[in-house]
């Protein structure tokens, strides 16, 4: 059975991490030839913001200092963050079809042990997520492969109308722990 | 001109006449209807448009 997590509902101005922001836009590409401009970019339904606490609260106090600040020492050029996806649309591996990729199915028979391992957290590439019945998600997944990054006060502004809930601490920790280690894992050959 | 004033509320577009921002057309749009997050996969938008040049250009 998979543990449920703890979800927070109190939006604070600063983006933080943990945070549940959902319709985020990702720039694709921006691109510009003889006079013609094309920008692709993809709406994620739902995310969860990955950057460290401590460099959000710093880039935040920074930004928001009155009188400023002599130097612009702590800004982030980014944030980022990770998609989330409807873990029904995982197990088909068409939750990214309406893009145009075909991602491989998923075992979902709750008793194979490749399902186990994803509903305890054991494969490093995903983070399985139960939220508590109050909060409106569905089950879902995080793809730590996924992971993107976006523009500091865009984020900060869409939150403000897009706030979902926040990831209580420990369960955040959780996730940030797993991000890091898949990030820093060592691929070794065949 | 800032981030700061391009992500602000009072912001109403690039000054520039010939801005390419002033002629993007949609090709494609989104209303996503949400009952439930997450129920919905990642979509495609793609904007385009022809850079137009000013009398000054």
């Amino acid at each position: 059975m998979a543990k449920t997590i703890k979800v927070d509902s109190v939006n604070v101005e600063r983006v933080s991490q943990g945070d549940l922001i959902k319709d985020v836009k990702f720039i694709e590409y921006a691109i510009e030839k003889n006079g013609n401009i094309e920008v692709s970019k993809i709406n994620f339904p739902l995310i969860i913001i990955l950057t460290q606490d401590c460099d959000l609260n710093q880039d935040h106090k920074f930004r928001k200092s009155d009188p400023p600040k002599s130097t612009h020492d702590k800004q982030l050029m980014s944030v980022l963050v990770a998609p989330i996806y409807n873990v029904e649309h995982f197990y088909d591996g068409k939750h990214l079809s309406e893009i145009g990729l075909n991602m491989e199915p998923f075992e979902k028979r709750p008793r194979k042990t490749k399902n186990k391992l994803f509903i305890a957290n054991e494969i490093p590439r995903y983070h399985h997520l139960r939220f508590p019945d109050d909060v409106p998600l569905v089950e879902s997944v995080i793809d730590f492969k996924h992971y993107f990054s976006v523009n500091v006060l865009y984020i900060e502004k869409l939150k403000k109308t897009n706030f979902v809930g926040k990831v209580s601490e420990l369960y955040r920790e959780d996730i940030s722990h797993r991000f890091s280690a898949f990030l820093s894992r060592i691929g070794l050959p065949d | 001109m800032s981030q700061d004033k391009i992500f602000s509320d009072e912001y109403s577009g690039p000054e520039n006449k010939t801005a390419a921002s002033k002629h993007v057309s949609k090709h494609a749009t989104l209303e996503i209807d949400e009952k439930k997050y997450g129920l919905n996969k990642p979509q495609r938008i793609i904007l385009s448009g022809k850079l137009k040049h000013g009398e000054d250009n």
